[in-house]
């Protein structure tokens, strides 16, 4: 269970990254944060994990909190088990136990033949899957994950989804995603919370019902909620934009085409 | 960081034998035809006769030890200054604020500006040579640690805080070993500067133990052209030496280990 009370972070160039938002996660939820870039959804996601410190309200997060960057962030100088059984070194765990766990998320997360292969040797998926299998090695209660999918190929992508979803199904932790993609958020997640940018604020949040595997496509209530919140969120972007650019140049246009909200940019 | 090569002969060793078959021969042929006095330029003959008889009869061996455990003790001291206070200016901002701008100063001051220094406040002594050899190479080591702990990249530092690495501990198991890479190619760097600080210093100081550098100053003294640059190459092979026997292996395998190219 996550509470954030009336939670705010304000940079100190004066900048609001989040306005005071209240959100309520229940245990087991998987949660997708979506918004423009700037709605400060890796502002809240990095006060969730106490890697940043609230300007006001609180954060209760019941149990451990683990994150998995966008960066896979391993360290190169450990190899693959040592890296996942990092936070056990450092807890003091003995070797015998530190190994019978990581044996477990290597296999979970399709690592076992690298475990001695060092970082700089496996692929940006496999990378990732590692940093999956280090964050679980926590035993968090919640994961959280901070686009960790945004810097790899489609392919690969599509196949860490998968696998985070039979990770999830498997051992029914709490997950907080943030994504700037629609499609992802939709494929993965049974609670959209849909943000807005300049100040960062909570505009939107609904439960997607629907069973696993989907297809954002096949599904009727998938596709018609795609329809609603992408035009949601081209707005949002268009007003980032807008706010951004601040120039009132437009793109030069025939007298009678008009600019709908959400196709200027 | 990709490693652009340049198209070249894949057997370099051969062009640089070559290179240098052809230079000794320009040398020989000069000192045949005796352009000038071989006072001033004597044939490669009598250099390579002075490094043979006194390699063999130990003379040589007694000041070369006496040099590499001079260089070594004063880079040991440097490392043991440089390493923690590097760190501090990485950590404390308001410290490196304060000083890191007289560090790089300091870095550009010849070391052995310091000698005159050295020589008023320890005496024409070991302590004033060491003295010289610690402040050549102290800067180089400060500032590569610092730099190399300040370039981290930031999700370093939050990876290990969100494993659990607190204070010392995040240290200790993650800043210090990421930046490890650049603390040690500052090392190496260090020990270059170490060595020449101490060549100059042994230059310049007298009724010391016999050190490498005085073997140099005492062929100026004889005239001895031969001895002057036989010397010359043996102080040359021995800083090479100690590069390549020393750091060349640790920086190999660190670039390996953590992945980097240009290994």
């Amino acid at each position: 269970m996550i509470t954030a009370s009336d939670l705010s972070r304000t940079y100190p160039d004066g900048t609001v990254a989040l306005a005071s938002t209240n959100i309520s996660i229940p245990k087991g939820q998987f949660v997708a944060l979506i918004g423009p870039s700037g709605c400060g959804k890796s502002t809240l996601i990095n006060l969730l994990a106490g890697l940043d410190q609230p300007t006001a309200g609180t954060v209760s997060l019941a149990g451990r909190a683990a994150m998995v960057f966008q960066e896979p962030a391993l360290f190169p100088w450990l190899n693959i088990r040592d890296n996942i059984e990092f936070g056990w070194k450092l807890r003091g765990v003995p070797v015998s136990q530190r190994r019978a766990q990581s044996d477990v998320l290597l296999k979970m997360v399709h690592l076992r033949r690298f475990a001695d292969a060092f970082p700089h040797q496996l692929s940006g998926g496999m990378r990732q899957r590692a940093a999956i299998a280090r964050a679980l090695m926590l035993e968090p209660d919640v994961l959280l994950m901070d686009e960790p999918f945004g810097a790899l190929d489609a392919q690969t992508r599509s196949l860490l989804q998968q696998e985070l979803l039979s990770i999830w199904q498997a051992t029914g932790k709490t997950i907080v995603f943030v994504t700037h993609s629609l499609d992802e958020a939709l494929l993965l997640a049974d609670r959209i919370i849909f943000m807005s940018a300049r100040p960062g604020r909570v505009v939107g949040d609904v439960l997607v019902d629907a069973p696993y595997p989907r297809d954002v496509y096949g599904h009727p209530f998938l596709t018609s909620l795609h329809t609603r919140l992408q035009d949601l969120l081209e707005k949002e972007v268009a007003a980032v934009a807008a706010a951004e650019h601040d120039d009132g140049w437009m793109p030069p246009l025939t007298s009678d085409v008009t600019i709908g909200p959400g196709e200027g940019i | 960081m990709a490693v652009v090569r340049t198209k070249s002969s894949n057997k370099p060793w051969l062009w640089r034998l070559l290179l240098t078959l052809v230079l000794g021969s320009v040398w020989y042929i000069t000192t045949r035809a005796a352009i000038w006095p071989p006072y001033l330029v004597p044939p490669p003959s009598d250099v390579f006769d002075f490094i043979k008889s006194s390699t063999t009869d130990g003379t040589l061996l007694g000041a070369t030890l006496t040099s590499i455990v001079r260089a070594a003790s004063g880079f040991a001291i440097a490392a043991l200054i440089g390493l923690p206070t590097g760190l501090l200016l990485a950590k404390v901002s308001w410290l490196d604020d304060l000083i890191s701008p007289a560090v790089g100063g300091l870095q550009s001051l010849p070391s052995i500006c310091w000698f005159p220094l050295a020589l008023l406040w320890f005496g024409m002594s070991e302590a004033a040579v060491l003295f010289v050899v610690v402040m050549g190479a102290l800067f180089a080591i400060i500032l590569a640690v610092r730099s190399g702990v300040r370039n981290l990249p930031p999700l370093t530092g939050r990876a290990g805080v969100m494993l659990g690495a607190r204070g010392f501990k995040l240290w200790w198991y993650v800043l210090l070993p990421a930046s490890l890479p650049a603390i040690l190619a500052g090392l190496r760097q260090a020990w270059a500067f170490a060595w020449r600080s101490l060549m100059a210093a042994e230059l310049l100081s007298q009724s010391l133990k016999v050190g490498i550098g005085h073997v140099l100053t005492t062929g100026r003294d004889l005239n001895d052209m031969a001895m002057v640059l036989g010397t010359i190459v043996i102080i040359l092979i021995l800083g090479l030496l100690v590069d390549r026997i020393a750091f060349r292996p640790i920086e190999m395998f660190i670039a390996r280990r953590w992945g980097l190219d240009g290994a």
